[in-house]
């Protein structure tokens, strides 16, 4: 019974997003114009943020990103507290323990930044809700097999080009933190946080040598794709199946990466929440930043679109999703501090462990228990 | 089909006019007839948010930009506008389809010089709605709530171009099949007026308490919050059972738990200008299913002609009584 429902409504996402991409074309022109008259600019207040008292809105390079500077008396040393991403509006109700961290930096007498991802402000332009749109529908219509390679080009040569406002590289990250810096008159000598605050930390750590990176259960970055989803297959959970359908493959993976079940949230919500897809088949925003970052954080993404062995549901959506990595090159760039320290689970379901010569001469604390972004953020002192 | 609506109401009103008098000390100020004004409304018209038109749609549109740009994804289908008015003022609403708008109320008053001008909603939502999804990420755990959804309305000012606004929005996260943790915040915007012209927040409460028809919460409110001075207040967050919940500001409120049908709430008062925030959340232990609850926001503001003096507060507890759908018994 609840197979034949879940077929049911797979088909029924396809044709909606079938639906949806016949019907863009007509409808984008109005709906853009009206929407630029009437949304509200970015802003502190725009979207709300439980750190308002602390957020201020810079312009680097022609891009606005809003940050929250808390500061611990007259001192100018810093530390960027970075809960992770990417693809997530840090400063909307997604920094936990405030009190906790900044009660850590002022025992330690050092004012704490936290950096919101540049999407959260960024305007989303018509062509690149148009390329999102392309590729999730023609990911699911391809599925099992990953997007076609016109699709994919199309979406690399619009929204996901590095001058994207709604993009962060490595450079555009270093220029953000150094403008801050100028005008907060402050110098940020530590960088800590959770998992992909490992690539944040990689991002600032060429030019300051002198700089601690100290990060819980981190992103691997600078891995090798493969590499990095053969442990994601390793660490899947027992029972789970080959593919079946992209609705119920992606529903896996975002029960596996958030820890919730079928009976929380149905798998056609699962699924587009692995996608950050709206029911009518459009994209979110975030995307660009999340695919911004990701798919330079790691290296190796040519075989992607290589015919499958069998692979778990959850690592076949997965390899979908990212698709768009392919051909991606790592960020040449990223290079951590040698005063780096991780504290790494053993076994992490949701983002395992893999080392590369990035991470090589970090020190690593290996934890048996644990869950992803729950473990202390080492001291590194 | 009405049988399967559920939780959220919320509130507004009204109506037992003795406590809505004004007091000897505020007499003089009064309005015209001494008493405030009240007035509800069960009638709505509803539009589909994909055929919303004119100002219906950017607020559509404001609703589908602002959940995306705080890491969430909803579409127009998905969304519906209720739009009534109440004492000659529009009140609209942006609320997820399969929800509703029971009640708005409106209380107008007049006081030492200060027009007060308080509103109120109710909502009703269905066991359907799925609420938006929480996002996945490489991030620091938060535990992901079990369902979370926002709504947006916004109230008339005649005198002004913008209306005041509030995002309304609820986080419901399941610790086992019998325990559950609900928590609302809630942001309230008022419009800009003229630079001689102070607006401020009198009032802004939230409150829930599980509809009516529903029996499931075995006890409850418990771990409840924020409590001013209480340690949560201190850190800005509320951590139970993996569950971490930002908490704004605890400035001037008041923790509204205890009563009938388990319920909470916060109550903030004082002269906030610009943007108000308020966070509520308890747990709540259900017989293995789910529970639902009713939603209440009452806004209460006052406009006076210092930009430098707080208005006159009439300190009168507009919100004070409620008869309203899932509120009322």
């Amino acid at each position: 019974m609840r197979v034949s429902r879940l077929a049911a409504a797979t088909v029924g996402v396809l044709a909606l997003l079938v639906g949806a991409t016949l019907c863009r074309d007509a409808l984008s022109s109005e709906s853009a114009r009206e929407a630029s008259d009437t949304l509200d600019s970015p802003s502190c207040e725009y979207p709300g943020t439980s750190l308002a008292e602390w957020c201020h809105t810079i312009d680097v390079d022609g891009v606005r990103i809003r940050y929250a500077l808390i500061r611990s008396g007259q001192t100018s040393r810093t530390v960027v507290y970075d809960p992770g991403g990417p693809g997530v509006s840090v400063l909307s109700r997604n920094v936990n323990d405030v009190d906790e961290v900044l009660a850590s930096a002022r025992r330690r007498g050092l004012n704490t930044l936290i950096v919101d991802e540049p999407w959260v402000m960024s305007p989303y332009s018509e062509v690149c809700r148009s390329a999102l749109s392309d590729y999730l529908a023609d990911s699911v219509s391809h599925y099992p097999n990953i997007a076609g390679v016109a699709t994919l080009e199309g979406l690399r040569k619009t929204c996901l080009t590095l001058e994207s406002p709604a993009a962060l590289t490595a450079a555009g990250y270093r220029r953000q933190i150094e403008e801050i810096e100028r005008i907060e008159r402050i110098h940020v000598e530590r960088l800590e946080g959770y998992s992909f605050a490992s690539v944040r930390g990689a991002y600032l750590g060429g030019d300051r040598p002198d700089m601690v990176v100290a990060v819980g259960t981190p992103f691997p970055v600078g891995a090798d794709a493969e590499d990095f989803f053969d442990a994601v297959a390793k660490s899947a959970v027992p029972g789970e199946g080959g593919s079946q359908s992209w609705m119920l493959d992606s529903a896996a993976a975002y029960y596996r990466l958030t820890g919730l079940s079928f009976r929380d949230v149905a798998p056609e919500d699962a699924s587009r929440g692995l996608w950050q897809a709206d029911s009518s088949g459009g994209l979110s925003l975030s995307r660009v930043g999340y695919y911004s970052e990701f798919c330079r954080a790691l290296t190796g993404w040519r075989d992607l679109a290589r015919p499958g062995t069998i692979r778990p549901q959850s690592v076949t959506a997965q390899r979908s999703l990212h698709a768009v990595c392919t051909q991606v090159e790592g960020d040449a760039e990223l290079a951590l501090p040698p005063r780096t320290c991780f504290a790494v689970l053993q076994a992490d379901a949701q983002t395992p462990w893999v080392a590369s010569q990035l991470t090589r001469h970090a020190k690593i604390e290996w934890l048996e228990i644990g869950r992803h972004g729950e473990v202390p953020i080492p001291d590194c002192s | 089909m009405h049988g399967r609506m559920i939780a959220a109401a919320a509130a507004l009103s009204l109506l037992v006019l003795p406590l809505l008098a004004p007091t000897a000390a505020h007499a003089g100020g009064g309005s015209a007839d001494g008493e405030p004004r009240i007035a509800t409304t069960k009638h709505f018209q509803r539009v589909g948010g994909r055929n919303a038109r004119g100002v219906d749609k950017s607020h559509v549109q404001r609703y589908i930009d602002e959940t995306m740009r705080t890491s969430g994804v909803v579409a127009a289908d998905q969304l519906e506008v209720w739009t009534t008015n109440v004492d000659g003022r529009d009140v609209s609403a942006v609320i997820p389809v399969g929800s509703r708008l029971e009640a708005a109320s409106r209380v107008s008053d007049d006081a030492g010089g200060t027009a007060i001008s308080a509103f109120g909603v109710e909502f009703a939502e269905a066991d359907e709605a799925s609420g938006v999804i929480p996002p996945v990420a490489h991030l620091k755990g938060r535990g992901a709530p079990l369902r979370e959804y926002c709504r947006t309305i916004w109230f008339d000012v005649k005198t002004l171009s913008t209306d005041d606004q509030v995002y309304d929005c609820y986080e419901k996260y399941k610790l086992s099949n019998t325990s559950y943790i609900y928590s609302r915040y809630s942001k309230g915007t008022l419009a800009k007026g003229p630079s001689s012209l102070r607006r401020e927040f009198h009032e802004y409460t939230i409150r829930y308490r599980e509809y009516k028809g529903y029996g499931r919460i075995i006890s409850g409110p418990h771990n409840y919050g924020p409590l001013p001075n209480s340690t949560e207040c201190g850190s800005g967050e509320f951590s139970y059972g993996g569950v971490k919940i930002p908490l704004t500001s605890c400035a001037s409120i008041e923790n509204l738990a205890g009563g009938a049908y388990h319920q909470t709430g916060t109550r903030y008062k004082g002269h906030a200008t610009g943007q108000k925030y308020v966070d509520t959340y308890a747990r709540y232990t259900t017989n293995g299913s789910e529970p639902y609850f009713s939603d209440y926001v009452w806004l209460t503001i006052g406009e006076c002609g210092n930009l430098l003096i707080a208005c006159y507060n009439t300190n009168n507890d507009y919100s004070r009584m409620w008869t309203d759908g899932g509120w009322a018994r």
